[in-house]
């Protein structure tokens, strides 16, 4: 078994929170060795993630300390993110993605956050979880170091 | 993980998201330099700035050297300004893109919709050519 971390973060689900998430996980993503262009694909992927919570997820509900709760693990093989939130379920795996170049020709400004998180991640997994938390999970594989082990 | 948090610690978990615009006139263009970051705590001063500036002037370059991040509803309103103000005949360019940014323009479609350069010289060059009704 090789290694493993984890990283658990809680943050108030306001716009000035995402700076903060994005240093963390650009950080985490760059000590397990990703690529530059690899690194902006999380860091964008999450910022997206997180601001549909606050944005959307959300608005309009009585939640008296709106947070957003941050799972970052690494090991071996892949960076996993995983999103919790307490606001209204959104399973965004079964989100329809717009085509391209016709949603700005049609005079859309947004909506193209959610197809551009499963184009820069590798795996996407959704749960409604018991205690009515969303979990959105995000993650990005990693290439085998030179010379590894096997 | 502890390592990465000791490193996150340092500047850049201390970093809030921040966003400077500055623009000034230059070879008959009103260039705009970005430097920052555009998310959600940001973009709503990013367009009133380039409302302000697209209303101004015909012929506007973003020069996006110093950007550090863009969300996707900065990606929209590039192409919102581009669309207006290429509809009333003006000229709008983005250029000095971070690879990483330039990488996710491609992905949205966008880098064939707008005009996009590598260097501001050249940005600065199509907007004078577009005056001239060459572009």
């Amino acid at each position: 078994m090789g290694r493993q971390e984890k990283l658990t973060l809680r943050i108030p689900a306001r716009p000035e929170s995402l700076a903060l998430v994005r240093a963390i996980v650009t950080q985490m993503a760059e000590d397990a060795g990703l690529p530059e262009q690899e690194v902006g694909k999380v860091e964008i992927a999450v910022d997206e993630a997180c601001t549909n919570i606050l944005e959307h997820g959300y608005r309009g509900l009585e939640v008296k300390q709106p947070e957003i709760e941050l799972q970052i693990a690494r090991d071996d093989s892949a960076l996993r993110v995983q999103i919790f939130d307490r606001a209204r379920p959104f399973d965004m795996t079964t989100y329809s993605v717009p085509t391209f170049p016709d949603h700005w020709h049609d005079g859309h400004t947004r909506g193209v956050g959610i197809y551009l998180i499963r184009r820069c991640m590798d795996e996407i997994n959704y749960r409604r979880l018991q205690d009515d938390r969303n979990m959105l999970e995000l993650v990005k594989y990693l290439a085998p170091a030179a010379g590894g082990t096997t | 993980m502890k390592g990465a948090l000791r490193k996150a610690a340092g500047p850049k978990m201390r970093r809030k998201a921040r966003l400077q615009i500055r623009s000034r006139d230059r070879d008959g263009a009103r260039v705009v330099y970005l430097d920052g970051e555009i998310d959600a705590a940001t973009i709503s001063r990013f367009q009133k700035r380039m409302e302000e500036i697209a209303a101004g002037g015909h012929r506007v370059v973003v020069n996006c050297r110093g950007l550090q991040f863009a969300n996707t509803a900065t990606f929209g309103l590039f192409y919102h300004f581009h669309d207006t103000i290429s509809r009333s005949g003006g000229y709008f360019a983005i250029c000095e893109l971070q690879p990483k940014i330039r990488d996710i323009l491609r992905m949205l479609g966008l880098e064939k919709e707008l005009h996009v350069f590598d260097d501001m010289s050249r940005a600065l060059e199509a907007a004078q050519r577009s005056s001239a009704g060459r572009v």
